[in-house]
């Protein structure tokens, strides 16, 4: 047995709270961590994986205080305060890295300048050598042009990079303890695995061990070599990282492992729940029909005093009654501002935008609702974000019957009820605020609300990425349940491979702005004939450590939308990319042999090469094999 | 009811599982039913000192605003020559002024017009202030412009010194108790404006707002269904703060004798009608009236930053 460089022993503590009195935060955790090791802490959220954290490190919030137990390290006691000894070995031994990226960061002082206060802070790297230091640690952090990027701030370094020089300042000290809490929370996925990765390697390179919280199984299945399932401030599960995924011990690792796999669209949620249509066996609208929703050239440019944002440049498409669409991109693709057109909330510069046939895109919102009553509603990502705190569920729900002036108090109040139901929740729930109600509560209200005055189009603009991973799969079903049930037509709008998977009939993937691959859901998940699509959907992890992941990765960051690429968006990035690349944006088009359509010079050579993968490795571009599986 | 309790969830905290839902997934759907807003109320002030006083002060104040003027030993306005400027004794317990009427009776019927006339000035600067506020968010652009000049307007009534704009205002209406609410009412009503609007400008960017207007709500319906009660806040716990102002100013005018004028109890003219006397050794007339202003005010103050601290939502756990 190695030595055990953190043991937590009964640990439990409590937090006085003004609203709820005595709160017992975690009760009785019990952890040991070796060398060199990876412990994921999975949970959902509040069962208490930041205050574990937090707790290790010393850093407790003033109300809260440790009721029991002993932590210990290299088996010295920690002293479990703010006082000077635990001073010393916070951000130098034992370091905590935190989701939330510029925050984390002093705004007005410079990047070296902050990760030399860390240095200087604790005596463990020889003065003469710090400044050498910060900039080994941007280059060992994966910061490109490191030497010149020590004197930028904050806010000129994108979220991602942020992220970065975070776990940089984590590791100025060489800590031998690194803890990390949801360290790509907000960033994409492309993104993300970059920054796992990375996390991954300095922890083996460096021999540190560490802790890393989440909410998502599936980086834990990649990146840990132990898992601890909290719940409700109590370890219910732990069990080495394969032998959890292979087969969970606990009633309830079991069940956040099938949340997640239902996440991910597999059998195993149909299994579960039998009235649960699987989404291949439903039926799909018919192929003539008259499209409901059609986009012609749609451009969305946003003008600022000195530039110009070309959000969205040029994309079409048309949905068909009963269908859903998933649009799908990282941050700054455009996909919300294409939502956003669809909805009335803004008007684009150019283009049409057909809603049965009549042009909408240039009208306000209030005549839209005037003229063609409320044919498209919206359901937001942030579910306590769209409901008015100061008013009752019911009242959120009754809004749009209230405007519609059809139905008198009565009946509205009939309606109300009936809608709750529609969305699994109790009509008691009518008198209760946003407040009183959890998020998944609330976005089902918000549901409710949408669908109140039987819109034909519902813009669903990520509804389920502020959501825990159980939650997730419930209002998916829901809404998959809805569309079979009241006949709508969805655009889907995620960066949630998962969820578009469970949901969608057809996908359009979109880059800056334009749609780079665009086809049936099966087809385009089955297989990916585009650079852009390959890249996005390889860098999805699932909670499985036996997954195969290609290493069809982007380097770097999604241009500025302020300028654009001359030709192709993605030529930047692209391991594909060749100088004609540069000449014009490639037009959409249909690839022989599949049903998909893809916006690439270079379609039909990925198609006769077998894929964007074998086209890459190929060129040499790409490594022979594939990584090797997970941790080990 | 309650299914599956955990720790976080063993002290207030009741879930309850909804009726309705498939738990497809096993997990039953519950619903965190927070303690009442009055519970949490109670259990903040017990825990804030200062916010229990400034409250016990307040109620006080109020009382005294009702009935002030019939508890006190003696009619507050009547004089008695034999005992003129006498010291605090069992009869007259705060002594008596230089016209002899008993100090104490008048310091408890002051509040008849010192806060009677800062709570009404100050709820009419609400009225005014807190939907001219919502309403200078300006929903169109010609509404934006119009909440532009409106706020340059504010700039101007906010750019003089507020006491010599209130002796002005007092002067040109003439004194009377009237005549000071609305020169008070126009002294505060741009701060009430400026708290809300900036507030409403945050809450017109909000999520629900949108949703609200895509529900088919027309600009008025959202500017007070959805963004007002949602502005309002700052201004509540300003009204405090802006009431202990009023009760100074109005105090302060009728010390310079612009306001209240005797033989009508009111601190301000009580303590500047003492003051004369206040060299020749005779403290009590201008030193209680004083003392029981500067509680006040510090009451109402001490309430403002209580209920401050109590909407503050990074607090509140």
């Amino acid at each position: 047995m190695t030595a055990q460089l953190l043991e937590v022993e009964g640990l439990t503590t409590e937090f006085e709270s003004s609203r709820r009195g005595r709160v017992t935060s975690l009760a009785e955790i019990d952890i040991a961590l070796a060398e060199g090791e990876i412990l994921g802490v999975v949970g959902e959220s509040g069962a208490g994986k930041s205050v574990l954290l937090r707790t290790i490190l010393g850093v407790l919030h003033p109300n809260e205080r440790i009721a029991a137990g002993t932590i210990r390290f290299h088996g010295e006691p920690l002293p479990i305060s703010e006082d000077d000894a635990m001073q010393e070995r916070r951000g130098a031994t034992i370091s905590l890295i935190e989701s939330g990226q510029r925050a984390r960061l002093d705004p007005v002082r410079r990047i070296g300048d902050q990760l030399l206060d860390v240095m200087n802070a604790h005596d463990r790297v020889v003065r003469e050598r710090r400044h050498e230091r910060a900039e080994e640690l941007l280059r060992l952090v994966g910061i490109p042009d490191a030497q010149h990027q020590l004197r930028s701030y904050p806010h000129e370094l994108s979220g991602g990079m942020c992220q970065r020089v975070v776990i940089a300042l984590a590791l100025a000290n060489s800590p031998e303890l690194l803890m990390a809490d949801e360290p790509t929370a907000g960033l994409d996925v492309t993104i993300q695995t970059q920054i796992l990765d990375l996390f991954r390697s300095l922890v083996r390179e460096t021999g540190a061990a560490s802790i890393l919280a989440t909410r998502d199984l599936a980086q834990v299945a990649h990146y840990c070599d132990r898992v601890v399932v909290l719940r409700a401030g109590r370890i219910v599960d732990q069990a080495p990282v394969r032998r959890f995924f292979a087969r969970p011990a606990t009633d309830y690792g079991a069940f956040l492992l099938r949340a997640a796999h239902a996440a991910r669209g597999e059998e195993i949620a149909r299994a579960e729940s039998p009235t649960a249509p699987a989404r291949r066996d439903r039926a799909r609208p018919a192929a003539d029909a008259e499209p409901l929703l059609d986009v012609r050239g749609l451009v969305k440019h946003y003008r600022t005093q000195r530039h110009v944002v070309h959000a969205v440049n040029g994309i079409s498409f048309s949905l068909r009654p009963g269908e859903t669409l998933a649009l799908v991109g990282e941050s700054g693709s455009g996909k919300t501002t294409v939502g956003r057109c669809i909805a009335g909330l803004i008007r684009p510069t150019e283009g049409e935008i057909r809603l049965l046939g009549r042009d909408v895109g240039h009208v306000s919102t209030r005549r839209r609702s005037q003229q063609a009553g409320l044919e498209t509603q919206v359901v937001f990502q942030e579910p306590r974000e769209s409901l008015n705190p100061r008013w009752k569920l019911g009242a959120s729900v009754e809004e749009p019957l209230r405007h519609q002036k059809q139905l008198d108090r009565r009946q509205r109040a009939r309606r109300v009820l009936e809608l709750l139901e529609l969305v699994g929740l109790g009509g008691e729930l009518a008198d209760s605020y946003p407040h009183q109600t959890s998020a998944g509560v609330q976005q089902r209200v918000a549901i409710a609300r949408a669908i109140a005055v039987n819109p034909k189009l519902v813009v669903l603009d990520e509804p389920t990425s502020a959501l825990d991973m159980s939650v997730k799969a419930q209002v998916i079903d829901l809404l998959i349940r809805l569309q079979d049930r009241l006949g709508l037509s969805y655009l889907f709008i995620s960066h949630d491979m998962t969820a578009v998977r469970m949901i969608a009939h057809r996908i359009a993937i979109m880059y800056l702005g334009r749609i780079m691959l665009h086809g049936p859901a099966d087809d385009v998940f089955a297989q990916q004939t585009n650079p852009y699509g390959r890249a996005l959907l390889s860098s999805v992890l699932y909670p499985d450590p036996e997954q195969e992941r290609s290493l069809f990765r982007l380097e770097g960051e999604i241009p500025s939308a302020i300028e654009l690429p001359p030709g192709c968006p993605l030529a930047t990035r692209c391991p594909l990319a060749q100088p004609r690349c540069n000449d014009a944006p490639p037009p959409l088009e249909p690839v022989a042999g599949f049903a998909q359509l893809s916006a690439c010079v270079r379609n039909s050579e990925i198609v006769q090469a077998g894929g964007p993968d074998a086209l890459a490795r190929r060129e040499g571009r790409l490594p022979e094999r594939d990584e090797p599986v997970a941790a080990g | 009811m309650s299914t599956d309790t955990g720790p976080t969830a063993s002290g207030q905290v009741v879930e309850q599982e909804v009726g309705h839902v498939d738990s497809a997934l096993g997990a039953p759907l519950t619903v965190a039913v927070q303690r009442g807003e009055l519970t949490q109320f109670v259990g903040f002030a017990r825990t804030n000192r200062p916010f229990i006083v400034g409250l016990v002060i307040v109620a006080i104040s109020i009382f005294l605003m009702a009935v002030g003027p019939l508890i006190g030993t003696r009619n507050p306005t009547t004089e008695d020559f034999n005992a003129i400027l006498s010291g605090p004794t069992g009869a007259h317990w705060f002594g008596t002024d230089q016209n002899g009427r008993d100090v104490f009776s008048r310091v408890l019927a002051a509040p008849r017009i010192d806060v009677y006339i800062a709570l009404v000035s100050t709820f009419f600067a609400m009225a005014l202030g807190i939907p001219l506020g919502v309403l200078a968010t300006g929903a169109s652009r010609l509404g934006e412009l119009a909440g532009e000049w409106l706020l340059r307007a504010m700039d101007v009534i906010q750019a003089f010194p507020v006491f010599i704009l209130a002796l002005a205002l007092v002067a040109a209406f003439g004194p009377s108790a009237l005549n000071v609410i609305i020169a008070l009412t126009i002294l505060q009503f741009p701060v009430f404006l400026r708290l809300t609007r900036g507030a409403a400008l945050a809450a017109r960017g909000r999520t629900y707002v949108e949703a609200g207007r895509l529900s088919g709500a027309g600009t008025l319906s959202v500017m007070f269904r959805h963004v007002l009660p949602n502005s309002i806040a700052p201004a509540l716990v300003g009204a405090s703060v802006a009431v202990a102002q009023a009760i100074l100013i109005t105090a302060g005018l009728s010390f310079v004798g612009a306001g209240i004028r005797p033989p009508t109890p009111e601190w301000g003219s009580m303590i500047s009608d003492g003051a004369q006397s206040l060299i020749t050794g005779q403290w009590w007339p201008s030193v209680f009236p004083g003392v029981a202003l500067g509680v006040v005010v510090l009451g109402y103050a001490l309430v403002g930053d209580g209920l401050r601290l109590y909407l503050d939502p990074s607090r509140r756990r």
